[in-house]
């Protein structure tokens, strides 16, 4: 117990600056390995948050802000959405993140299941969006040509590619849809990488140069199919 | 002024240390977010514009120098994404649109009512609960987190040891905590 206790105790001196370099370079590797420590952060870090409205404007330190400045501190939807930001982050350099998750954050933060549920959702969908990034050729089903929308082109050799004027991407469709409920889009060095869950349960994954609305369109297409 | 532990995590982060940039995350956050309300008057903003602001620090770490702390430099860049948003001619963006060039400027999101989940009276717990820390450990904690005294500024205050100081705070987070685990 008294291990615990000075961990975090050098934590809140952490979050204060207080530590020499070498003590916080300990913590930063503990911080990694720990789920509880970044836990412990959160909301201290959370306090802080808190803290700093409430000296500052009054007015507006209404219940609203209280909850999101603190997010329900067992449930860490704050730190999650970080570690969501982080993990598509490290993909690539340019990684951007377009759309905002926010109605699953905000569902999370209420529920414990949920949170489980997300956590479970966004590692499996980065490893898949990983996976795509880095691997020409996945073996997935390919699209039956008959299915494929007017206007594309259908590469004979590699059935995964389509292009149509200026655009040029691949497509994926796979059994697994890790619990996905929206489509959600990236760019991702210039390209985009598109996923939309299907009414048949699978997964339609786009990536390449092409434009969210035509990726959209594209998709919904074959869905209707 | 860059202090130690910042030096570590930017260190770090510029290493490519994604773990360390998380850490960084979660260690602002809040606290970003509660300096742009005070801004924009929007918490659903000030958690976009958070939210667009660690992309940018991820993508600009190299530049950061070390002339300032940390923090300033990411509320630096943070308030010029704010003035983007609210220069902008977007709105909402609900819907997929074609202006994917300007990822910097915010869009606000749908309020989510399920976030707003703390009573009134939850409020007035807390605040009626700092009132009633003890004495010792509400005057290093208000003294740090009101103040932003460093712990040598505390503990001549004070007139006790820096090593009091740091258990008085770290005491004080940890009653808090249990008061609003209790209230949760």
């Amino acid at each position: 117990m008294d291990e615990k206790k000075n961990k975090f105790e050098m934590l809140s001196a952490y979050l204060d600056g207080e530590l020499n370099e070498a003590e916080s370079a300990e913590i930063l590797e503990m911080l990694q390995a720990d789920s509880e420590l970044r836990q412990k952060l959160q909301k201290y870090s959370s306090i802080s948050g808190l803290i700093n409205l409430h000296s500052s404007d009054k007015a507006l330190a209404s219940d609203d802000i209280h909850a999101r400045i603190f997010r329900k501190p067992k449930y860490y939807a704050t730190g999650m959405a970080a570690t969501i930001l982080i993990a598509l982050i490290v993909v690539g350099n340019n990684y951007t993140f377009y759309q905002a998750n926010n109605e699953i954050i905000a569902d999370a933060a209420s529920s414990r299941e949920a949170q489980n549920h997300l956590n479970n959702i966004d590692g499996a969908l980065n490893q898949h969006v990983m996976k795509i990034l880095a691997a020409d050729n996945l073996n997935v089903d390919y699209l039956n040509t008959n299915l494929v929308p007017v206007g594309y082109n259908q590469d004979p050799v590699k059935p995964s590619y389509f292009s149509n004027g200026n655009n040029k991407f691949r497509l994926h469709i796979e059994n697994n849809n890790f619990g996905l409920k929206t489509d959600r889009y990236w760019n991702v060095n210039n390209e985009l990488v598109y996923v939309r869950p299907m009414k048949n349960g699978r997964l339609a994954t786009i990536y390449g140069k092409i434009d969210p609305q035509e990726a959209k369109s594209f998709l919904a297409y074959i869905d209707r199919n | 002024m860059q202090n130690k532990p910042d030096k570590v995590l930017i260190d770090r982060i510029q290493a490519g240390d994604t773990a360390a940039f998380e850490a960084m995350v979660i260690q602002y956050r809040p606290r970003l977010i509660a300096s742009l309300i005070k801004y924009t008057k929007s918490v659903e903003l000030s958690e976009d514009i958070a939210q667009q602001t660690f992309i940018k620090v991820w993508q600009k770490i190299d530049t950061f120098r070390g002339e300032s702390a940390l923090f300033t430099w990411i509320y630096r860049i943070a308030i010029n994404l704010a003035k983007n948003a609210f220069n902008s001619k977007s709105a909402r963006n609900d819907d997929i649109t074609d202006n994917l060039e300007n990822i910097e400027t915010l869009t606000a999101v749908n309020e989510s009512p399920e976030a707003f989940n703390i009573s009134l009276s939850l409020k007035a717990e807390l605040d009626n609960f700092l009132r009633e820390l003890p004495i010792d450990l509400k005057t290093a904690f208000l003294l740090r987190e009101d103040e932003g005294k460093s712990y040598e500024q505390i503990a001549t205050i004070m007139d006790c040891p820096i090593g009091t100081v740091r258990s008085r705070i770290f005491r004080a987070r940890e009653l808090i905590l249990e008061k609003f685990d209790e209230i949760n």
